[in-house]
């Protein structure tokens, strides 16, 4: 255990960052997104998925946990990188946050597709089924003419259920995006002042740049 | 290094701090109470704006909550748009139809003439008759109920054929939907400006045409009576239509049919259910044209037993996937039944036989017609039905626009707006909430006036509405009906089209029924919900009004609808929620125009309960257990019953129970047991019927009845729909005698129906 301990700090102490407050971020945007990821699958899902919502949220959310902890901290210690030596305290909080959103947003989004094409290929399979008993273009109306040619049937319905996740995923990007600036910001606002470690910088300067050219494992040494 | 540590030296010296450390503890403290303070906002303006409205729909539960996030993404994504009818200019100048009892074919002629004559016989059921298969019970199970039975049962003839109907002779103002006049259209593609008054051009119905010179909606009522079967043979014509009239984008698109009477105790054969139809007889989702079925109702009480008797069936069509098309189109019909057995006890002659003077001396006056049929003065239906009408520029978006059921002149593409039915019923196949309307209709005139005179009347209220639930109270008001839109209001708040705005209570109604007939005791309402498929029965006395004064001639009173509903899934106002007191929408227009005799009674005692096993609670955990639920497949499956669509080949299987098992939905006959129907929640109110034997509901949310659930008072009574508030649980008891086959269970808003809310069940030998 002290050995993890020790590599944690070890690392910590190499990106420079608040792992408590890294974690506040994952778990706040994580369970935030999952939110609305579990609503999508509400509103356009699988009903082989029907479980209900809570306990999927809880699920979903927790095991996406990981990737949005290194998604906020890929955007915090390229924030640092990036606009760690401006002047601007603004630009610098404000540039971390914007691609804490866009880090975690695309991350969200990419779980919404995921979501979304699993669904979609249940409910294709489904439709087959669906078609033996519910539609009845076989018995074609009379008078009607032949449609032959044309997407319809199961054709159809599977278009219209890819538009339905399509448009879905697009109205999920929006609102995904506009959460996430909301929650960062709040949690920025409470953690403004542990995002960053000290940094020494006579001491500091060379890990940094050690961490920017990816060769962590000679700056522990 | 520890965090404080490390933190007073960032505060030394990091590059990020600002250069004074006076303003610096300040402006972080501030920001941090910001984003609490900003936090608690939050959750308080949640809890005072969010946690009611959730609570309303039933969704304030850790599952309601995403529940209600899932409903507004899905309104988002499903696009529905619905058009604003045109304003009908002059309401309540257009008679109330009563109708007229329908004549049954005499004997004489259907026994001579027709080349296939109803009777017991193998195959005589439908028009598939023999095949050699036993298993396809095109043979009536049984063609007698009671000893006393006549041999010969009264035979109808129903046609179902295309024709056309008008909601109104009135002139209407097409508006838009801020109520504003808008350009209509016509047939021939001419376009008419703004603020132009129209006539509306008549409707295109499947309609039921019972003997006369076309078909009407709603079709003919039969009255019938009990100890006197009635077999009606069904035919459907829908292929003929002579008129050459265009059928719009509704309707079955083969045109098959399933009838229904709803609910008759009747064999499954007889009972048009898709769950026999797609295994047994056509062997399809109905009827297909030029097909006819005699379905025999035996006029008969489950078990024999005098107490399970009923008052007021209605048949409408159940085609499998089109329910709801089929009878927003027309297929409706109407079937009052009476009891003419005496029971010296209360009085002389039939109990309930539509004479005022024999037995309960409800109100009605008999008229025996020569051809076998009756009517009843003073006994009046009311079915009521809401529509929309096609404005010419709303999107058709409907799943069906894709299976080529409903190809455009071209043959080829369907085309996605039509001016050309301007002013004609406009259809929404698959709303995710279900279809209501904008014009209210009673018996198939939108805003009718009645002329009554001062005494009882005896009124049978029907819902043959596909969603709508209606709130109904009787007013009076010092002031005429106006037009919503010229109160301002816009959008959803125009359904309805007419409001009253000084109306006042003047009258109580005495509830004497429901689905399952007579009640043991009436009692008196201010005003009464009625849900789509359920019947409810009243003595309204015109002769004074509730404060005991005496109606002079030519006052108003208006029947009036105060829920308010914009779409299928629950309303937003009632009185037992949120009271609107501006929401008083006149569907019904009486008139005082004299005095008549009036030898009806007002009765403080009818017909007993039937018995419930004392038992029952030792049925408990062996119940099959069966939640309804919303759910999601690209469009046809939005509707599911622990947790699968309707599948018609199979019989249902029951949710795990308290006692770990998982029964099928399959009772022996004679058997009785308890059924668990949960609403699973989604803000969603469900009107859950079952088909067969009436049942009783024994528990609602865990409470025993009797006394009833205050929002549900007719829990009392024996019914065949359980009316399900969002996340509401009944426990029912239920008995299965004397018919053994498949029949279903279903949700009765005619949109979740048809998107396989429905589960097939059976009674076996």
């Amino acid at each position: 255990m002290d050995t993890t301990f020790t590599r944690l700090d070890g690392a910590q102490r190499r990106l420079s960052v608040y792992w408590l407050t890294i974690a506040f971020f994952a778990v706040v945007i994580a369970f935030g997104d999952g939110f609305w990821v579990t609503s999508v699958q509400g509103a356009v899902g699988a009903i082989e998925r029907n479980d209900p919502p809570f306990d999927r949220w809880l699920r979903d959310s927790t095991l996406m946990l990981p990737l949005f902890f290194l998604a906020v901290l890929a955007a915090i210690v390229l924030g640092r990188r990036w606009f760690g030596g401006s002047r601007s305290r603004l630009l610098k909080f404000g540039a971390t946050a914007l691609l804490m959103v866009l880090f975690t947003s695309a991350l969200a989004i990419t779980e919404v597709a995921a979501s979304s094409a699993y669904d979609y290929r249940l409910q294709s399979r489904d439709l087959a089924s669906v078609h033996a008993f519910h539609q009845t273009i076989a018995d074609t109306a009379p008078g009607a003419t032949t449609t032959t040619g044309r997407c319809v049937g199961i054709c159809a319905e599977k278009q219209l259920t890819l538009h339905s996740h399509m448009k879905a995923l697009r109205i999920a990007s929006v609102v995904l995006l506009l959460s996430n600036i909301v929650l960062v910001l709040w949690v920025m606002a409470l953690r403004s002042d542990r995002i960053w470690r000290s940094n020494q910088v006579p001491a500091r300067a060379p890990s940094e740049a050690a961490v920017g050219r990816g060769v962590t494992g000679a700056v522990l040494s | 290094m520890n965090e404080t540590s490390i933190e007073q030296t960032e505060n030394e010296t990091s590059r990020l701090d600002e250069p004074t450390k006076v303003t610096q503890l300040p402006r972080r403290m501030f920001l941090k109470l910001g984003a609490v303070g900003a936090a608690a906002v939050a959750v308080g303006t949640t809890s005072s704006l969010i946690v009611p409205e959730l609570r309303r729909k039933g969704l304030l539960s850790a599952n309601g909550v995403f529940d209600a996030s899932s409903q507004a993404l899905a309104a988002l994504v499903y696009t529905e748009v619905f058009p604003t009818s045109p304003l009908i200019l002059n309401p309540f100048s257009d008679p109330f139809v009563k109708p007229k009892a329908a004549s049954p074919v005499p004997y004489s002629m259907w026994s001579n003439d027709w080349k296939y004559k109803p009777g017991p016989g193998i195959g005589q059921q439908n028009s598939y008759g023999d095949t050699g298969d036993p298993t396809d019970n095109n043979t009536h199970q049984r063609w007698k109920g009671y000893d006393t039975d006549p041999d010969i049962p009264l035979v109808y003839q129903i046609k179902a054929e295309v024709d056309t109907h008008s909601f109104t002779t009135s002139l209407v103002l097409p508006i838009d939907k801020n109520g504003r006049p808008t350009k209509s259209f016509d047939a021939s593609g001419k376009v008419y400006p703004a603020g132009t008054k129209r006539k509306l051009p008549d409707s295109t119905i499947y309609g039921f045409n019972g003997g006369g010179d076309h078909a009407t909606f709603p079709g003919p009522m039969i009255n019938a009576e009990y100890g006197r079967p009635v077999i009606v043979r069904f035919e459907n014509h829908l292929d003929e239509n002579v008129q050459q009239l265009d059928v719009q984008d509704f309707g079955a698109p083969d045109r098959s049919l399933l009838i229904h009477l709803h609910n008759g105790h009747t064999a499954p054969e007889s009972d048009g259910n898709p769950h026999w139809s797609m295994t047994k007889g056509p062997h399809h989702h109905g009827f297909r044209t030029k097909d006819w079925v005699d379905q025999l109702y035996l006029n008969w009480p489950a078990g024999s037993d005098d107490l399970e008797k009923q008052s007021f069936f209605w048949f409408h069509d159940h085609r499998m996937d089109h329910t709801g098309s089929n009878v927003y189109k027309g297929m409706v019909g109407l079937y009052p039944i009476y009891d003419p057995k005496e029971d010296l006890s209360v009085g002389p002659g039939g109990l309930d036989m539509g004479d005022e003077n024999q037995g309960y001396r409800l109100p009605g006056v008999r008229t025996n017609n020569l051809d076998g049929s009756f009517d009843v003065e003073y006994d009046v239906p009311f079915a009521l039905a809401d529509f929309r009408l096609d404005d010419g520029v709303t999107m058709h978006q409907d799943i069906h626009d894709t299976q080529g059921e409903f190809p455009g002149p071209n043959g080829l593409d369907t085309p996605r707006t039509h001016p050309e039915w301007w002013g004609k019923t406009f259809y929404k196949h698959f709303p995710s909430h279900g279809f209501v309307g904008d014009i209210f209709t009673v018996n198939g005139v939108a805003y009718p006036v009645m002329e009554v005179k001062r005494r009882k009347y005896r009124f049978r209220f029907l819902d043959a509405s596909v969603s709508r639930i209606y709130e109904l109270k009787l007013m009076s008001s010092s002031t005429p009906p106006k037009a919503a839109r010229d109160l301002g209001f816009t959008g959803d708040d125009l359904q309805g089209q007419y409001r009253l705005p000084n109306g006042q209570q003047c009258m109580q109604f005495l509830q004497i029924a429901t689905d399952g007939g007579l009640i043991p005791t009436p009692f008196l309402r201010d005003s009464f919900e009625l849900w789509p498929a359920k019947r409810r029965e009243f003595i309204v006395d015109f002769s004074k009004y509730q404060d005991g004064t005496t109606p002079d001639l030519w006052d108003e009173i208006y029947l009036t609808n105060v829920m308010k509903m914009p779409t299928g899934r629950m309303w937003t106002n009632s009185s037992r929620s949120i009271p609107d007191p501006a929401y008083k929408v006149p569907m019904v227009k009486f008139v005082i125009t004299g005095d008549a005799d009036d030898n009806s009674l007002v009765p403080t005692k009818l017909r007993d309960l039937p018995f419930v096993r004392q038992d029952w609670q030792t049925l408990m955990n062996q119940r099959s257990i069966f939640e309804v639920e919303r759910g999601a497949l690209g469009g046809e499956i939005e509707w599911l019953i622990n947790g699968d669509q309707f599948n018609p080949f199979e019989v249902a299987t029951s949710l795990r129970n308290p006692a770990r098992k998982t029964p099928l939905a399959q009772q022996k006959m004679g058997s009785n047991n308890l059924w668990e129907i949960r609403n699973g929640g989604g803000g969603w109110v469900h009107p859950f019927h079952l088909h067969m034997e009436e049942h009783r509901t024994m528990m609602r949310n865990g409470k025993i009845q009797p006394p009833a659930d205050s929002g549900h008072p007719d829990d009392i009574s024996k019914e065949d729909l359980v009316a399900l508030d969002p996340g509401e649980s009944t426990i029912i008891y239920r008995q299965f005698r004397d018919f053994v086959g498949p029949y279903v269970a279903h949700c009765h808003n005619l949109a979740h129906e048809d998107h396989a809310m429905m589960f097939g069940w059976e009674i076996i030998p």
